[in-house]
């Protein structure tokens, strides 16, 4: 045997094909080519980690943090309000609109909260969603809490009255059913004061009304345009955001207005019904159906319950339906709300006219009255809808004229000119010789095009 | 033989890739390894062949002898050649490229010693290795010297890949110890006791005529 000699490579083949080679080679080139990626593909993600860090320090460095709320020659808010309607847009794109003779004091403007109280009068608060900043605004026996919405406060010297157009609030206080209700768009809700004195309890003491009791004027049947509301029939109000209950009908009008708290919901599921509502609500039906003879139960200011609940939309009239002395109730209710200048609770109480009726032809009066009263709170989609309820009542007639000629206005002053137009071309075909259609004529041409 | 000179390459970049005609060679340009390092951390391609065409055949052979296969040894030095570019920064001394590259090379051919193992545990592969260094005897290798290099697959089949990696460096490639400890990336002391594992083994079959360490 023979002694192998290291290395042993000297034995064996050493040689490399220069195809192996060029193969193996095509075969590198081909897997560097395939790994890696163009340039600005391969350090792309470094480019986006790089960027993520320049935009956080940046933003760290130069963010600053909302401050409290200015106005926009930049001073921060203090007092609003005064004998002329006044207007405030904030820095953050948030506005407050008061009416005449109204006050806003600003309690409290930092980054975390905007707190206000309205002293009187009427303000509306377009709040700008989507902020952090809470608002919060003291009325009296109210706190409304919101986040970003539209709605409204007013306030009187004996209740406030709350409206939400957008969105959603929060209004706590004590004569609150619960202490506190939520109000979705559309709805509305009157608070009572307190009472400033415990009140004794006093054991309940409810009378159906008789002639006596209600001894103001019966209704008169009014003209149209300054009527108290009358009238009814089914309706088909066509956007009507929410109805409320109206406060309970009282045996001396004159006295204290009630403490009595109305809210209205339509489209809030987690709202009660009337059906489902406690206390509250049973002694608003109570009131309104007291003795089980349709007659309205009356009770004395100390024994009305500090709010009352009743929800159902306008398009719906309930199932129970008013009767007829409840109606008359009503329209009389609301007539007196109206001679002391408490608009919204006549307008809550007309709401709950129609709601509660169906048939009754004083419906369509109803209507009409309502629409007049929501014209002058501003709230002109909701007029027009009454309107239209008035009109599908009462199609003919001088008041259905007089509806139209609101309706021409209405739509006018809501900015819908095209409407407006057609409206009057109906009203001229309606009412060819009405009192009215050389002036809304006149409407129609000096509005703009 | 025609001999063919791998230029400073001018645009395009393709034309490095040319193969030489069949039956040339590459003449490779006498640049020093230490200046082709430098430029291929450049990103030069140019330099990236011919550093491939100057230890291409080294990398292959060695794999080859280690695998006793071709193919393999192929795959062991295309992924030799890719992974050493991308880790091209990992080298320190430009003077050792060739003992880097191989370096990497043992790493690919363990792999495969690991894989051939697994398939035959899967029962993929036969369990007798028909890849032998007597295949790879040079044509003018007489029959004695064959029986021998039979005799010694026959020895390597029993040992570990460890083992029979670091004593065929050490034998068969005529490594020093220094050598074969950093191609195995091991220490010497852990070089020597595989190298002597191996021996003990291959002695027992054949008879080397080693020089006195």
């Amino acid at each position: 045997m023979s002694k192998l000699r290291v290395p042993l490579k000297r034995y064996l083949v050493d040689e490399v094909p220069e195809a192996a080679l060029h193969e193996v080679w095509q075969g590198i080139r081909k897997r560097r080519t395939r790994r890696a990626p163009p340039v600005p593909l391969r350090f792309a993600w470094v480019g986006l980690v790089a960027a993520f860090i320049v935009s956080s320090v940046l933003w760290l460095t130069f963010h600053e943090a909302p401050g409290p709320l200015a106005t926009l020659d930049g001073a921060p808010p203090r007092t609003l309000g005064g004998p002329r309607p006044e207007r405030v847009v904030l820095s953050d794109g948030s506005a407050i609109e008061l009416a005449e003779q109204s006050s806003l004091e600003v309690l409290s403007n930092d980054r975390e909260s905007f707190v206000t109280v309205l002293r009187q009068g009427r303000g509306t608060f377009d709040v700008k969603p989507g902020g952090s900043r809470r608002w919060r605004i003291e009325a009296g026996p109210v706190e409304v809490e919101v986040v970003g919405t539209r709605f409204t406060v007013e306030r009187s010297a004996d209740q406030v009255f709350v409206h939400v157009e957008r969105g959603a609030v929060l209004v706590r206080g004590n004569t609150v059913p619960d202490r506190v209700q939520r109000l979705n768009a559309g709805a509305g809700l009157v608070v009572g004061r307190e009472p400033k004195e415990p009140v004794p309890p006093v054991p309940a003491k409810t009378t159906a009304p008789d002639a006596s009791a209600s001894s103001e004027t019966p209704p008169q049947e009014p003209s149209p345009e300054d009527a108290p509301a009358h009238d009814a029939s089914p309706t088909a109000a066509p956007a009507s955001p929410s109805l409320s209950a109206p406060p309970p009908p009282r045996a001396h009008p004159s006295a204290e207005p009630p403490r009595a708290a109305t809210t209205a919901a339509q489209g809030a599921p987690e709202e009660p019904g009337p059906a489902e509502t406690t206390e509250n609500t049973e002694t608003t039906t109570g009131a309104s159906r007291a003795g089980g003879n349709g007659a309205p139960s009356t009770t004395t200011a100390d024994q009305q319950p500090a709010a009352e609940v009743a929800l159902a939309p306008l398009t719906k009239p309930t199932a129970a339906a008013l009767g007829g002395d409840e109606i008359t109730e009503l329209l009389r209710t609301a007539d007196r709300q109206r001679a002391e200048g408490n608009t919204a609770a006549a307008i809550i109480t007309l709401r709950a006219l129609l709601k509660g009726t169906s048939h009754d032809p004083r419906r369509a009066l109803a209507a009409f009255t309502l629409a007049k009263l929501l014209v002058e709170r501003g709230h002109l989609l909701e007029a027009e809808a009454a309107l239209r309820t008035c009109l599908s009542v009462q199609p003919s007639g001088t008041l259905a004229e007089n509806a139209w000629a609101r309706l021409v206005e209405v739509q006018l002053l809501s900015g819908q000119p095209n409407a407006a137009r057609r409206s009057v071309r109906e009203y001229a075909r309606r009412f060819p010789n009405g009192q009215r259609l050389k002036e809304l004529r006149q409407l129609i041409e000096d509005s703009p095009p | 033989m025609r001999l063919e000179l791998l230029s400073r390459p001018t645009p395009p970049r393709a034309e490095l890739a040319l193969r030489p005609a069949t039956g040339s060679r590459v003449l490779l340009p006498d640049i020093a390894d230490a200046e082709l390092v430098e430029r291929v951390a450049r990103g030069d391609g140019w330099a990236e062949e011919v550093v491939y065409r100057r230890h291409a055949p080294a990398v292959i052979g060695v794999a080859r002898r280690l695998l006793a296969s071709q193919t393999e040894a192929e795959d062991v030095a295309q992924d030799t050649f890719v992974t050493a570019f991308e880790i091209w920064g990992q080298l320190r001394d430009p003077h050792r490229l060739k003992q880097w590259l191989i370096q990497i090379a043992v790493r690919k051919v363990h792999r495969i010693f690991r894989r051939r193992r697994l398939l035959r545990v899967l029962g993929i592969r036969s369990s007798e290795n028909p890849d032998t260094l007597e295949q790879w005897a040079h044509p003018t290798t007489n029959a004695e010297v064959r029986a021998e290099l039979a005799l010694l697959d026959k020895a390597l089949h029993g040992v570990t890949p460890a083992q029979r990696i670091a004593w065929m460096l050490r034998y068969v490639e005529g490594m020093s110890l220094d050598e074969v400890a950093f191609e195995c990336s091991c220490s010497l002391a852990t070089a020597k006791r595989r190298i002597a594992a191996a021996q003990a083994a291959v002695g027992a079959l054949v008879h080397l005529e080693v020089p006195h360490e």
